[in-house]
Order: C-alpha cells, then sequence, then structure tokens
C-alpha cells in the first residue's frame, strides 16, 4: 500500500471503530508491529497492520485473550515457522471457533423458527407471548396410532 | 407387523400456523387408512418443544418427520403425502 493510501490513526478509528488509545495501546504490547510515521510522527497504517487489526477484532469477538491473539498472529506471520505449542494453540482455537459456530447454527436455525412462526401474525407474536407463560411445563403432546 | 417395527410419524405444528390443522386431519386419516398398526404418529407443539424442533431442523410448520427424517417442510398433497407413508411401510418390511 503507497503511502498514499495508508490510513492515519483518526481514519483507522473511523473504518474499524477501535479507538486511538486502543491502537496505540496495541503497537506498545507488541500486537501490532511498529507502525511506520510521517517525519512528524502521525502514524500511517498500512494494508498489513489494518488485516491484523482485523483478525484482533474477529478474535476478540471469541474473547481470546491479548496474548492468546499475540501467538496466534506470530502464527499468522509465518505458518512454517511456528512453535509447536503455537500450533497446538491455533488447534485448540480452532476447536473452539467450531463448537461457537455449532451453537450459532442452532441459535440461528432457532430465531428462523421463531420468526416463521410470528410471520403470519398481525397481531404481535402470540407464540412468543405464549413462551414467556408459567405453564410450559404441560406435556402438550398428543399421540396416537 | 410387530410393534417394534412401527413407523414412528411426527407432525410439527402450531397454533397460528393455519394449515396445521388440514395437516393434522389428513394424516391421521391417511394412518388410519394405510393400518394404524403400522404407525406411532405424534403432533408436537413446536412451540412447546422448541428445542426438539430445532434438533430435527424444523424452521417452520408443518413439518413432517419419518423415523427421525425430516421429510417435508410444507403441506404436502393428499396424494403426496400417502407416498411418502406408503414409501415407509415398504422400506420398513
Amino acid at each position: 500500500m503507497p503511502a498514499t493510501e495508508c490510513l492515519k490513526i483518526g481514519e483507522v478509528v473511523d473504518t474499524l471503530g477501535i479507538s486511538a488509545d486502543t491502537l496505540r495501546y496495541y503497537e506498545k504490547i507488541g500486537l501490532l508491529k511498529k507502525i511506520n510515521r510521517l517525519p512528524s510522527g502521525v502514524r500511517l497504517y498500512n494494508e498489513r497492520d489494518l488485516s491484523r487489526l482485523r483478525f484482533i477484532q474477529r478474535a476478540k469477538t471469541m474473547n481470546f485473550s491479548l496474548d492468546e491473539i499475540a501467538q496466534l498472529i506470530r502464527m499468522r506471520d509465518n505458518p512454517t515457522r511456528a512453535r509447536k505449542s503455537v500450533r497446538k494453540l491455533t488447534q485448540n482455537k480452532l476447536d473452539e471457533v467450531e463448537q461457537h459456530l455449532a451453537t450459532l447454527r442452532t441459535l440461528k436455525n432457532e430465531l428462523t423458527l421463531l420468526v416463521n412462526l410470528c410471520s403470519g401474525s398481525e397481531d404481535g407474536c402470540p407464540i412468543i407471548d405464549d413462551m414467556s407463560r408459567d405453564d410450559m411445563s404441560s406435556d402438550d403432546t398428543d399421540k396416537s396410532g | 407387523m410387530t410393534d417394534a417395527k412401527k413407523i414412528r410419524v411426527e407432525l410439527f405444528t402450531s397454533n397460528l400456523c393455519s394449515r396445521c390443522k388440514q395437516a393434522k386431519q389428513v394424516l391421521s386419516e391417511l394412518v388410519v387408512e394405510l393400518g394404524e398398526q403400522n404407525f406411532e404418529l405424534e403432533f408436537v407443539d413446536v412451540v412447546k418443544h422448541i428445542d426438539r424442533s430445532v434438533e430435527q431442523g424444523v424452521l417452520s410448520t408443518p413439518a413432517l418427520v419419518i423415523d427421525k427424517h425430516l421429510v417435508s417442510t410444507t403441506l404436502p398433497r393428499r396424494q403426496e403425502l400417502k407416498t411418502l407413508l406408503e414409501d415407509s411401510i415398504g422400506q420398513s418390511s
């Protein structure tokens, strides 16, 4: 990314929604490599920096710690040189993501079912009202055959 | 057909579903027509059994599950439904 296409810290804040303090902190603790600067001291974030920041954001949504993210970033930068412990961490985090995806898929299906149940109703959603009642314990399945 | 070989038929329904009542009626009639002894029929209210519904892949009602397989997510025509049930009998015998 040419310098003219690099983003200043305020532009990164606007683009990614990460605060300037956080961006400086990530650099301070080494989560980001030293950011290039203009002679005036203004930081210029290139595409590689932005890619790392997006990765950090994604990892944080999974509640990975900053230490874990730092290790994953090292793996990301150079997978072939990753230590065995980092490869193991990466596999563990992949497993966590898979489990999270399964949970999200179930939640998505549940919400889809609720939306579909309500779509035929013009007066709110009596189905969801029903679900909040206290008499949910009664077994209402009918069996025959 | 012994009791152990009964075909398990589950119809997932809800109170708000305009076609569920019809689906229940048609399915009940067909079960009688094809031999009640062949089927174990259950009507499941998805609101009261939402976990079971989602696990089964039910995303709308009415939905028909035969021997744990989701076979229809709409109200099938009577003949289509009959064919599904007849095929199930054929596969289990």
